[in-house]
């Protein structure tokens, strides 16, 4: 069910969202979080659809932020607030309302998302594209437990990374992040069998891939080794090298979803090692919603002293 | 029923200042037609009260109102205490949050209560889930108008629903306290309209270690 509102407020959307919820006849609210998206109409569509994919392991609110441009000094002067509220079968297992924002009001999406937020339940904010310089500093950033960004999505991704890690605030995450987990995973259960000490260590993937950087920055942290950064022709992280005392510790990905994982001493086996789409990134970024202490210290390459059961 | 002993700390008044409230501009209560622009007039207030008995001893009271809030919401939260859990590590919790039943008397009358559950997985994590009651939706009936059967109860004399003098008197008999402290300290804060309230209020219960849940 969808119910369109124009020149419209924050009390009305939320008596659309009630009227919705009774027409369809499913009146409780199980949804456990508020998911807001902030992006333009250019990336909103597939946001959205990763958004609503997402829902299916998380019920959600979605509240899709949409400022839009002013082509002119007249409609730069009108301020206008529009919405798309779905219910139902439209929006997933959850809510999505469509926020619509022209003129003055854009400056403050915030009093609008405020009183449409769920009662209790956590937010999370995601901006799929043009992700602001401090986002726990941003209003609408201010409102959430957890704020997801993506260096995929921007022009000069090194210089993105280092942004982070200067404006990097407690519940902040990035999609470069999310998309190491399989990795991770790996590399971790492949150090539990080798048992030997690392001695040197190298990523390799293609130019200026952030998630490569974020990967070499960890194990350096982890591992208390320099790691050597590869350029190769990709597609993303193509392979990890880890040089122990018998040999080398390699998770070689060339291409498609099959990895090859070879230990010194055993022979070499496939694993699966897929890239992921947006909506899987984003459902394993809502499954824990407290601050992801990992990516700080991968962010920050530096050492500590974390239990092993956040590796 | 028992006044904190330090009113200044454990109450707090306030008025809306102006700002975007839900959408549109809206303006402060200064600047509003007709007002005093000296007014000191409240248009929030936040008090903590405990009850002084053996029941709930202990327990604090929050009471907060006002004007331009964020919603229209009328709300009852019961917030429990804290799980132990200690059979679990302190990651393994972290996002527990305290349990509570919230009684939603207007708009969407119904009962909600939240608790903590485990996420299915092999993993040890924890999210808050809701049970829902809209009392709206379990009868084919609609509720008559909040008014409606007040006006019935006049017309026929039947008093249960209206204060009695005595209620109202014991009521101001807690507030007096208060209002004459106001009037004696200080100035209202100020609070943006369309927010939850000034930040004095979020310090008020900070001080007990506690935060305002967001209705």
């Amino acid at each position: 069910m969808k119910i369109d509102l124009t020149d419209t407020t924050a009390s009305k959307i939320n008596k659309a969202l009630v009227q919705g919820r009774r027409a369809i006849g499913t009146p409780a609210v199980g949804m456990v979080l508020t998911m807001v998206i902030v992006t333009d109409e250019e990336n909103a569509y597939d946001s959205i659809k990763a958004a609503e994919e997402a829902s299916h392991e998380h019920p959600s609110r979605t509240l899709v932020v949409i400022k839009r441009h002013a082509r002119t000094p007249r409609e730069r002067t009108q301020s206008r607030l529009d919405a798309e509220v779905r219910v139902g079968s439209e929006a997933g297992t959850g809510e999505t309302v469509i926020l619509r924002t022209y003129g003055e009001v854009s400056e403050h999406a915030d009093s609008v998302v405020l009183p449409l937020l769920l009662p209790d339940a956590p937010v999370v904010v995601w901006w799929p594209v043009d992700a602001p310089q401090y986002p726990v500093k941003d209003p609408l950033g201010a409102l959430a437990q957890r704020r997801i960004t993506d260096m995929y999505a921007v022009e000069r991704p090194l210089q993105a990374l280092e942004a982070r890690v200067n404006s990097y605030a407690p519940g902040d995450t990035d999609l470069a992040w999310t998309r190491l987990t399989p990795w991770r995973s790996m590399l971790a259960a492949a150090l539990d069998q080798a048992r030997t000490p690392i001695v040197s260590a190298a990523v390799e993937s293609e130019a200026d891939n952030p998630s490569a950087e974020l990967l070499a920055r960890w194990l350096e942290a982890r591992l208390n080794v320099s790691v050597e950064r590869v350029e190769t022709a990709g597609p993303v992280v193509t392979a990890v090298r880890l040089g122990t005392e018998n040999g080398e510790v390699v998770i070689d990905r060339p291409e498609g979803p099959l990895a090859t994982l070879s230990l010194p001493g055993q022979p070499s086996r496939s694993l699966a090692l897929k890239v992921r789409p947006t909506s899987e990134l984003i459902a394993e970024e809502l499954r824990r919603l407290d601050a992801d202490e990992m990516y700080a210290v991968a962010l920050r390459g530096e050492g500590t002293k974390e239990t092993p059961s956040h590796v | 029923m028992k006044l904190p002993e330090d009113l200044g700390r454990h109450t707090v008044r306030a008025q809306y200042a102006g700002a975007w409230q839900g959408g549109e501009k809206v303006r402060g209560y200064l600047e509003e037609d007709g007002i005093d622009p000296s007014s000191t007039t409240d248009t929030y207030a936040a008090v903590r009260l405990n009850v002084d008995n053996r029941r709930w001893a202990g327990v604090p009271f929050y009471l907060r109102t006002g004007k331009r809030l964020g919603r229209r919401v009328t709300e009852i939260a019961v917030v429990f205490q804290r799980a132990p859990h200690s059979p679990f590590d302190s990651t393994a919790t972290e996002e527990l949050g305290a349990n509570a039943i919230v009684i939603r008397v207007q708009p969407d009358e119904g009962v909600t209560v939240r608790f903590g559950s485990k996420v299915p997985g092999t993993s040890m994590e924890i999210r808050d889930v809701t049970m829902d009651f809209a009392y709206g939706e379990s009868f084919t009936e609609s509720s008559p108008e909040a008014y409606e059967r007040l006006i019935l109860d006049v017309l026929l004399g039947d008093a249960n629903l209206f204060p009695r003098h005595q209620e109202v008197e014991e009521s101001w008999r807690i507030l007096d306290p208060i209002e004459e402290y106001w009037a004696r300290h200080g100035r209202p804060a100020q609070y943006a309209s369309g927010s939850w309230g000034p930040e004095e209020a979020d310090e008020m219960l900070a001080q007990d270690g506690r935060s305002w849940r967001r209705p």
